[in-house]
């Protein structure tokens, strides 16, 4: 019978579990949080964030119990990918049914999970035979700094191209734009990875596409890649949405009006249109969100990047549930993060907003 | 007295999907310092893009001038550089629109969009500008400035924010302030407010001022002269005494006596039968026979005259 | 066949362009039988990893089968697996969105609440999940897949119905005595239909590059049925080598996506006249600058 080893939990590992602590925090965070919001946004703007949070929070929920659901249906035996399809005595069949809870009634096992995972204790890999917590600790930079570079790069990118496409409406710079954002929507993530590999295997074969990253420079450029070819495939809507929010805005009243002020067009587009063009645009970043996400699971693929992504396949592959249903809640929580702050930034771009909800 | 805005020949074609509109066809409308002027029609006639073009806010490659528009009787607008515009605008010449709630941006508060106007006509520090908004906004009858200085357009009333855009209009001191509709969209107490407070500005500060409209009643009320348009042209211009007792055209008879008067037993409203015509076409003879009372066969072959009854008095007509 | 109105006609040139290369692409892909140089399953260890030649248009894989065979056959999974997604997605979501939107109540707002949160997810997680419990292969891939398009299905299904519920001929239907299944689905759906329609082709499209993704990450169809998205995973170890084993349906892939995405453009921009291209500004005004002086 194998022992088995319990590591003790690295500094990473404890910062990036750490989200996680967060819910212990909230009640403390929240009361100082509270006085700044007030002198910012004035009462709408508390009211909103709780209003969000609580949504946050009923999502997060839901989709704990859903995941959870879906891999309890599942067919096959965890005891016998515990044994990697090795035969056992009944005996040990029950100790390691005891060992992981599976003896234990299914709604009991969901709490389990939920309070464990509050905790940072996400419960113990199949296959792996370690704590899902730490295979996890050390591949959250990677995913997280994939979805996060990538979205931030394809607002950056996109507010430009959406405006000149805006203002250069129907001309041959606008027809190459969208194309251009045609072709890299139709396109998925991992063929656009697929065909940056090759390109840059000719022209900078020196460049480091896979391998491991031992320094902050080394993140970056490791990441530079798949990120750009995640920013890629949200770049085709998202610079579609920024183009026609501004050709919108360019015709909106308050336009006529501050021409008539005699504001100049610069100013006219920075200070006024592009507010409001962009509100839609953060909206469709919020959403599209989820799809850079799954995205990131396949250009780590490509890229051989020890991320998330590429555990959850292999986990899924051997049908280790723990970790499946692990990293499924990480990706989701992760998700709901950055979606929730958009809408915060929304509600600080858009005081109509803060009403609303 | 001389005219700050005078209008020669102007000839404007918009072009749009259903071809090319010919909307204002050769007018020629005068108004001079301090007088409040008036320019009535109904939907349609050109009036609105008359009063777009004295500032040039039309896209200019959808947008066709033909003629001049003379600032202060010698400088043409449609001469001016961007800059120059940019300098006319908002400072020199103000313009206010229909709608209040549209025609504000409202993700910024109207502080900051009339604060806006002083930084950048007047050069004033950010410090300098609020203390005058908030003067501004006193001077407009809204009370406590300071608190609605840092509110958004949504937060406010209809007739507060018709008073902000007028605020704003008369911020830098400006010789005429173009106004389109600009009561349209408020019910009737308010739109007095407003028509009192532009009064009480022209009184002040002897600023003139051009006010579009389709209701013959804010003509009377505080209208100096008037200009009638039908169709792109301008059937009849005077005094607004002259006109209303001795009106000599035809529409603008119409008008006069479609206006409701209160205290009438009459069960139906007046209202003129048809409808004006498609300015897509070169319109033969007077554009208004097809509903004129007195129309003749004459009148839609041949282009009616000019006919000077006095120095302001004027009305185009074959008839005497 | 042409339908000419004074704003634009339907057989616009991307229309034009897009269709053709869609029926070319469905016609190879059907008749994939015929066209096929070889049995797209035959293994041929002596020609593995040949280029494009006489015998093998577009070269041959690592077990030396014939890339262009596979790439039509593969068309045929992949296409299909597509069709499949949309047609559980329709036949889900839009009776649960013309339910939903027609009777309203506490049903509608949870179902629409709940169809929030999967829309915005990262749902193909989930589908991931699901294909992990039931196991791999198409059938499962497809299922999930297309139960993941149903809330944004029924979600836009709703709005039209809701936007429909309100009008006359609804309340004049009632009033003859029309039950509300005949309601909902002989005179509103017809409705709705063109609108969905546009939406179902988009889908179409996702469900190519979806499915594509789960055979990619080996989720999907399993070896050796020939599939696009698997032939990408196959034949990324050898893209500076043999290119065209991975490029060959990734291009494919593009092609057919783009082409989908222009076709419903030019289908919307018909049907609805504020998107429509207006004749362009130059040639008017080189017409009025005849008329004009």
């Amino acid at each position: 019978m194998e022992y088995v080893k319990i590591h003790t939990i690295k500094p990473t590992a404890t910062l990036s579990v750490g989200f996680f602590a967060f819910s212990r925090k909230i009640s403390d965070a929240m009361s100082i949080c509270r006085c700044i919001i007030k002198v910012i946004g004035g009462m709408y703007m508390v009211n909103f964030l709780f209003k969000r949070l609580g949504q946050f929070i009923i999502v997060l929920l839901v989709a704990s119990v859903i995941i959870f659901i879906l891999v309890r249906l599942s067919q096959v035996d965890p005891v016998s990918v515990i044994l990697g399809g090795k035969q056992s005595s009944t005996e040990t069949v029950a100790n390691l049914r005891a060992k992981f809870g599976l003896d234990r009634p299914v709604i009991e096992q969901y709490f389990t999970w939920i309070t464990g995972m509050l905790r940072g204790d996400f419960g113990f890999g199949y296959k792996y035979q370690q704590p899902v917590s730490e295979l996890i600790a050390a591949r959250i930079p990677i995913t997280f700094g994939l979805v996060f570079i990538g979205s931030l790069t394809a607002l950056i990118l996109a507010i430009p191209m959406g405006v000149i496409s805006a203002l250069k409406q129907n001309s041959p710079i606008d027809t190459t734009l969208s194309m251009l954002a045609l072709i890299l929507g139709a396109a998925p993530s991992f063929l656009i990875s697929i065909i940056m590999i090759m390109i840059v295997a000719k022209v900078a074969p020196s460049f480091p596409v896979t391998g491991n990253y031992s320094s902050f420079g080394e993140y970056l450029q490791r990441l530079s890649l798949p990120s750009l070819a995640l920013t890629f495939s949200m770049l085709a809507l998202a610079s579609r949405v920024t183009r026609s929010g501004m050709i919108e805005q360019i015709q909106a009243p308050y336009v006529q009006t501050a021409k008539a002020k005699g504001v100049p067009l610069s100013r006219i587009i920075t200070r006024h249109a592009l507010k409001n063009a962009v509100i839609p645009l953060i909206a469709v970043i919020s959403l599209q969100i989820g799809n850079m996400i799954v995205g990131a699971v396949l250009v780590e693929n490509v890229f051989s990047l020890a991320g998330l992504g590429s555990l959850l396949v292999a986990g899924i592959k051997s049908s280790d549930y723990p970790i499946v249903q692990g990293i499924t809640m990480l990706l989701v929580f992760i998700f709901l993060v950055i979606s929730t702050l958009a809408d915060i930034i929304y509600a600080v771009i858009d005081p109509r907003i803060r009403q609303s909800i | 007295m001389s005219n700050i805005i005078a209008i020669k020949n102007l000839k404007l074609d918009l072009i749009t999907a259903r071809g090319v509109v010919h909307a204002v066809r050769d007018i020629n409308m005068n108004v001079k310092h301090g007088e409040i002027h008036g320019v009535v029609g109904e939907s349609g006639c050109g009036k609105s893009m008359t009063a777009k073009a004295i500032l040039r806010l039309h896209d200019e490659k959808k947008l066709l001038y033909s003629g001049s528009i003379l600032y202060e009787d010698d400088k043409d607008i449609f001469n001016m550089t961007e800059k120059e515009l940019q300098n006319l605008r908002g400072k020199e010449v103000a313009m206010i629109f229909q709608d209040p709630i549209t025609t504000l941006n409202p993700l910024l508060t109207i502080g900051q969009q009339l604060s806006e106007v002083l930084t950048l006509h007047l050069k004033l520090s950010k410090k300098e500008a609020k203390k005058r908004s908030i003067e501004l906004l006193e001077s407009v009858e809204i009370h406590p400035g300071a608190e609605r200085y840092e509110q958004y357009p949504f937060e406010m009333s209809g007739g507060m924010l018709q008073r902000v855009i007028i605020a704003m209009a008369i911020a830098c001191n400006p010789k005429i302030i173009i106004a389109d509709e600009p009561t349209t969209a408020l019910d009737v107490t308010m739109q007095a407010q407003v028509l009192d407070l532009i009064k009480e500005l022209r009184d002040k500060h002897n600023m003139a001022v051009m006010i579009i409209t389709h209701n013959f009643g804010v003509v009377a009320e505080i209208c100096d002269t008037v200009s009638v348009m039908y169709a792109g042209k301008i059937v009849e211009t005077g005094e607004v005494s002259e006109i209303f007792h001795n009106p000599k055209h035809p529409y603008t008879q119409d008008l006069i006596k479609s206006i409701p008067k209160s205290g009438s037993t009459e069960k139906r409203l007046v209202a003129i039968p048809g409808s004006p015509p498609d300015l897509r076409y070169n319109i033969e003879g007077c554009p208004y026979a097809s509903r004129c009372t007195y129309a003749t066969e004459a009148c839609e072959k041949a282009e009616p005259k000019l006919i000077k009854l006095s120095d302001t008095h004027a009305y185009t007509c074959i008839r005497n | 066949m042409k339908k000419k109105n004074k704003l634009g006609k339907f057989f616009t040139l991307p229309v034009i362009i897009s269709l053709s290369v869609l029926i070319v692409i469905i016609l190879a892909v059907l008749f994939a039988a015929f066209l096929a140089t070889h049995d797209p399953l035959a293994l041929s260890m002596s020609e593995s990893l040949q280029g494009p030649s006489s015998a093998h248009l577009l070269g041959t894989d690592k077990t030396g089968r014939d890339i262009f065979s596979r790439l039509l056959f593969g068309g045929r999974t992949t296409l299909l697996g597509a069709l499949g997604v949309v047609i559980i997605s329709v036949i889900i979501g839009i009776p649960l969105g013309l339910f939903s939107g027609y009777f309203g109540g506490k049903v509608d707002m949870v179902t629409m609440r709940i169809s929030d949160m999967i829309v915005a997810f990262p749902s193909l997680l989930l589908a991931f999940v699901f294909v992990s419990s039931f196991g791999r292969g198409l059938m499962n891939a497809v299922v999930a897949v297309g139960i993941i398009y149903v809330p944004m299905l029924a979600k836009l299904t709703r709005s039209l119905v809701l936007v429909e519920k309100n009008k006359t001929y609804v309340e004049a239907s009632r009033a003859i005595g029309y039950s509300h299944f005949q309601i909902i689905f002989f005179q509103i759906l017809p409705n709705c239909i063109s609108t969905i329609l546009v939406q179902l082709t988009l889908d179409i499209g996702y469900a190519i590059l979806d499915l594509a993704a789960m055979s990619f990450l080996g989720l999907g169809i399993q070896p050796p049925t020939p599939d696009w998205g698997a032939m990408l995973e196959e034949g990324r170890i050898y893209l500076s080598t043999n290119p065209l084993i991975a490029l060959a349906p990734g291009i494919t892939i593009i092609i057919t996506v783009v082409a989908i995405n222009i076709f419903s453009d030019g289908v919307q921009s018909y049907l609805d006249p504020s998107h429509r291209k207006l004749p362009s500004v130059k040639k008017i005004r080189r017409l009025v600058g005849v008329a004009h002086e």
